[in-house]
């Protein structure tokens, strides 16, 4: 939660933001997103206007805590379904490209 | 190392003593068949949804107790959101800006030197799942996935590899005092990401440019890293160069830290609120019976144990430094062995055992009540001390009563007068030549005859009565 | 083989099962042929096994015969692509799911199944939900039966259709903007959008958590009341579910309307609102007073901001929620030479624009610098738009709201306007936003003969009190007749 409100750019770094999100976006995607989403970021500056201050967000639409689990262990037997899920399943292992950066 | 600053910071990742992981009922078991101890939850599935162990708050907040910090009646958890392979969600949940604890300190000694290591926060979050690189290709197993994880993280209070060692060994010893925590190292209970900077002493306020070695799972692995990257830092300095901000690993056979393939970006984590977690406010009473149920912690059981026992401080520091040993220790004087005594068999021969077999005491067949009766027995001058550890062997392998193992061996020591001086009397008879030595003045005979007695009795024969006996009748 | 007459009404068809006069394996042959003859038209189900359907029937013979008496025993009903059923696909109406199979039961599918409910098959929607046209999926728009030009509304698109349609007597939905309701409107059945945790989410797969409810799609409102009985509940799975009581709905719908305060929100009937639609929901509020009902203006100043604090918080979410598709657990892959290019290309085949759209957006709205303007400001915006809520519910009991601002629109209208659709959402986010629940019920036909329909909003927990005020209305409204040809 990065702290400072940096000023409201009206464009949306739709090449970045989609790296981010893993998203690879074809230069055709790219442009009808730019559009499209600067379109909806222009819009929802509307939230500007609105009279917050002093207000302490709601990340929930309700007022629950503590909703806790007791500490015992269940049954689990899935182990044929996720392996039968798996894209790529080797010696109960999901198997994925490989990873570069652990070398 | 002189004309320089050195700052250290250390995140120390603790598994929590949990039957179950953080998010669901899978089992935190080691060691098992990959990919068997996961469910829908923690594998990520469509539609699961995590519910939060109430075991790990409160392990977490005890530890905040004994470290003592801030414990914050009102925390939440977040996602951390960054793609890696052994990630389930591709978000990891974690606490961001109300951690369950703030604040605390760790105390140190290094080099009779005491030392505050403040920390900043510990905070909860689940572990990830573990990769195995084939070349081309890599396999994950989420077996590790969704085990709870406290993350204990220092302020760069740190100035040498050796006060990094000290930290994590005091830690480790608070962390199972408090049983919180196995700190199994070999299971990898506990792994630290270590941040480090190198700052000429030159009077210039600017800090240095840290590095950020990650995930060691070994102490000395820790401590070796330090070492190698202070050095590294500064020899860049000396030469004029500057250090760069980078994340590391540590390679152990070659002894050098590596840097890590850097990123196109920089990490930007979108950290929010976990929608699927309510937040958690602990009562103040819930704190505070937590906090009386407190265990005592090893600095202040070092010192009881020199006031209450008059232990020297290297034997009550080497008691206390893990708590079942200390536990086993108490146990044993409880039981009527003496003070001083206790401690010797426990330094010695327990952790001998102990170090010598990798087994925890609480595994070991031997308990405390058959030390004390074994010690009571050399106290007593029913055994000597050779034959004491012949039975304490015995104890061991079998877990049996030592008063029964020295009466079914025969090994009782032999203190009698009439029956001893039989065995002298064999023994002088037996030994001419050196009987005649020592009478013409070569008194180290005496310890060969003493010899001889014992191999006569088969070692139960009591040295000092023996060696009495014998000088009687040598010079009488 | 002729197959029965199938009653309108769920309490109806469980008497004949139950006096025997008709059989579940016969009740689920019928539903399969109306779904076999429409299904190709309308592309409501995606997904349907109909072996598995009659062995579900044949056991739920088999228990009614050994004097099994839950209260769903042989009642065909469809869910949604996107609730979890053991051994099922549950794609969402994505390709990323493509191969998946549930190993586990959403709680509420869990609970239907319990009462002896028959799965007759998954409805289409818009992609991972989202979507209010039913244009944004994998397997292709959904048709609305009353006339196949127009778009069924969204995400429920192939449930509303189904039910609207008679292809099933209800269906197990989802509504985190609106996705029960404006379906069932544009569609001409009821969607009841219960409590936020008053139906477990588990097994709901996510797309924004914070506003995600299960819930239902019916032919009436007695219907809605009975399935929400079942599924209601407290669920250790979620910890967000509510503990309170469920009560009996069904058996509390009867009443009237003296002295029952109904408040019309002025924000909900100002520019923008289609003329038809305002004056069919006007309508209701007009046959309500004359029963005896006070009806009253209400404010809710917050409700400019709520189509953007909607969009910046579900898609905050959904960007987070939606990352777990990436080819190494379950569904589609696409290889790359690391995990990196193997997510990137994954995803790009495997979501639709849409989605993507919003992962995008969703994203940004929690990266680094804006996460203050954007998330953080919409939530305390929620806050807002709670205590607007908890003000107007101080003067009424229930809200009377159109569900949407537009009527029913024909496919392709609007699909390249992603804003003017969003804006669309207007009066349905609100209930999402603010966790309390609501019922869409038809109230009327457009010039061109497509349904409109009018929203009940009730605080938290009123669940009990818009289902009997929805019921009262329905009864003094009358049949609402059901799309010609179906």
């Amino acid at each position: 939660m990065p702290g400072k409100e940096k000023e409201l750019a009206s464009k949306i770094d739709v090449a970045y933001v989609a790296e981010l999100a893993r998203l690879e976006l074809t230069p055709d995607e790219k442009k009808t997103f730019q559009r499209q989403l600067d379109e909806v970021v222009r819009y929802v500056r509307v939230l500007e206007e609105a009279p917050v201050e002093g207000l302490s967000p709601s990340p929930y639409p309700g007022d629950l805590s503590n909703v806790f689990r007791e500490d015992a262990v269940g049954t689990t037997d899935i182990q044929e379904a996720v392996a039968a899920n798996a894209p790529r399943w080797q010696n109960s292992l999901f198997i994925v490209p490989p990873i570069m950066d652990q070398s | 190392m002189q004309g320089y600053d050195v700052s250290i910071g250390l995140e120390t990742h603790v598994q929590l003593k949990t039957r179950s992981k953080l998010f669901c009922s899978c089992p935190t078991r080691f060691g098992e068949e990959p990919n068997t101890n996961v469910c829908p939850v923690c594998l990520g599935y469509p539609g699961t949804l995590p519910v939060v162990n109430y075991q790990a708050v409160r392990l977490t907040v005890v530890t905040g107790l004994m470290l003592g910090c801030r414990v914050n009646l009102h925390s939440k958890f977040d996602r951390k959101n960054y793609f890696y392979p052994d990630m389930p969600k591709n978000y990891q949940i974690s606490q961001y800006d109300q951690p369950i604890c703030t604040g605390g300190s760790v105390e140190i000694e290094v080099e009779g030197k005491v030392k505050r290591i403040r920390l900043r926060r510990i905070h909860l979050e689940e572990d990830v799942g573990k990769s195995f690189h084939f070349g081309r290709s890599s396999g994950v197993d989420f077996n590790r996935a969704g085990i709870p994880l406290m993350e204990i993280v220092t302020e760069p209070d740190i100035s040498s590899a050796d006060e990094a060692h000290a930290y994590l060994v005091a830690l480790k010893a608070i962390l199972e005092y408090g049983e919180v925590s196995d700190c199994n190292l070999e299971e990898g209970n506990v792994r630290c990401d270590v941040n480090c900077s190198v700052r000429k002493r030159d009077g210039s306020r600017e800090l240095g440019t840290k590095t950020e070695i990650k995930n060691l799972n070994t102490f000395r692995g820790v401590y070796r890293a330090l070492k190698y990257e202070i050095a590294r830092q500064i020899r860049v300095l000396e030469r004029g160069g500057t250090i760069q901000q980078q994340t590391l690993r540590w390679d152990d056979e070659k002894g050098v830290t590596v840097a890590l393939r850097s990123k196109e970006y920089a990490h930007d984590y979108r950290y929010f609120p976990d929608p699927d977690i309510p937040p958690v406010v602990l009562r103040p009473e819930e704190v505070e019976a937590w906090r009386e149920s407190l265990p005592e912690l090893p600095s202040r059981r070092k010192r009881r144990f020199q006031e209450q026992y008059g232990l020297p401080e290297y034997d009550a520091g080497v008691l206390v430094a893990e708590r079942e040993v200390a536990d086993f220790f108490e146990r044993t004087v409880a039981e009527g062995a003496p003070p001083k005594a206790a401690s010797n068999w426990v330094m010695t021969e327990v952790l001998r055992v102990i170090g010598e077999s990798g087994k925890r005491v609480s595994d070991l067949r031997l308990r405390p009540e058959a030390l004390a009766r074994l010690i009571s027995l050399v106290e007593r001058g029913m055994v000597n001390m050779p034959t004491a550890k012949e039975v304490f062997g015995v104890m061991l392998e079998t877990g049996g009563d030592p008063e029964r193992i020295v009466r079914e061996r025969g090994l009782a020591q032999v203190s009698d007068e009439g029956e001893l001086m039989e065995v002298v009397g064999r023994v002088l008879a037996a030994n001419q030549k050196v009987v005649a030595d020592y009478r013409a003045g070569k008194k180290a005979a005496l310890q060969f005859l003493i010899g001889q007695v014992m191999r006569e009795t088969r070692g139960k024969a009591n040295p000092k009565a023996a060696a009495r006996i014998l000088r009687e009748q040598l010079e009488g | 083989m002729a197959l029965p007459e199938i009653p309108a009404s769920l309490r109806d068809l469980r008497n004949l099962l139950l006096r025997g006069e008709i059989a579940c394996r016969d009740v689920a042959a019928a539903f399969l042929q109306r779904i076999e003859k429409h299904n190709a038209c309308l592309n409501a189900f995606v997904h349907l096994d109909a072996e598995k359907v009659m062995a579900q029937a044949e056991r739920a013979d088999e228990r009614l015969a050994s004097g099994g008496r839950e209260p769903l025993l042989g009642i065909p009903l469809a869910i949604k692509d996107n609730l979890n059923v053991r051994g099922d696909p549950c794609t969402c109406a994505s390709r990323i799911l493509t191969g998946y199979v549930a190993p586990y039961d959403a709680t509420a599918v869990a609970r239907l199944r319990k009462a002896g409910a028959v799965f007759l098959g998954r409805t289409n929607m818009d992609e991972f939900a989202m979507g209010s046209s039913n244009e944004n999926s994998a397997f292709g728009p959904v048709r609305n039966p009353w006339n196949t030009d127009y778009v069924p509304g969204g995400s429920s698109g192939g449930a509303a259709a189904a039910v609207a349609a008679g292809l099933a007597p209800a269906a197990l939905a989802s509504d985190t903007g609106g996705s029960i309701r404006q379906p069932a409107a544009f569609c001409g059945c009821v969607g009841l959008k219960p409590t936020y945790g008053r139906v477990s989410r588990y097994g709901l797969t996510a797309y924004a958590s914070s506003m995600d409810q299960v819930g239902v799609l019916a032919q009436s409102v007695a219907d809605a009341a009975l399935l929400l009985e079942v599924i209601a509940g407290h669920d250790v799975m979620d910890g967000t579910s509510l503990r309170e009581e469920v009560p009996p709905y069904s058996e509390r719908l009867e009443g009237d309307l003296n002295g029952v305060r109904i408040g019309l929100p002025r924000e909900y009937y100002g520019e923008g609102l289609d003329k038809e639609v305002r004056e069919s929901v006007q309508g209701v509020a007009g046959l309500l007073a004359r029963e005896g009902a006070e009806v009253v203006e209400v404010d809710l100043p917050s409700t400019r901001y709520a189509v953007a604090a909607y969009y910046i918080i579900a898609t905050a979410e959904a960007s987070a929620n939606l990352a777990r598709y990436d080819g190494v657990r379950y569904g589609m892959r696409v290889e790359g030479a690391d995990p990196i290019e193997m997510y990137g290309r994954t995803r790009a085949k495997g979501f639709g624009p849409e989605v993507k759209r919003r992962i995008i957006l969703g994203t940004y709205a929690l990266s680094s610098g804006y996460y203050d303007a954007y998330y953080l400001r919409a939530t305390k915006v929620r806050t807002l738009i709670r205590k607007d809520f908890e003000e107007a519910f101080q003067r009424c009991e229930v809200l009377l709201t159109p569900v949407s601002p537009v009527k029913p629109f024909r496919l392709g209208e609007k699909i390249e306007d992603p804003l003017q659709l969003y804006l669309c959402d207007i009066y349905s986010v609100t209930a999402n936003l603010a966790g309390i629940c609501g019922i869409a019920v038809p109230c009327g036909l457009s010039r061109e003969g497509l349904p409109l329909g009018a929203q009940f909003l009730g605080p938290a927990l009123g669940e009990e009190r818009i289902l009997q005020i929805a019921h009262i209305y329905e009864a003094l409204r009358g049949p609402f007749g059901s799309p010609p040809g179906f």
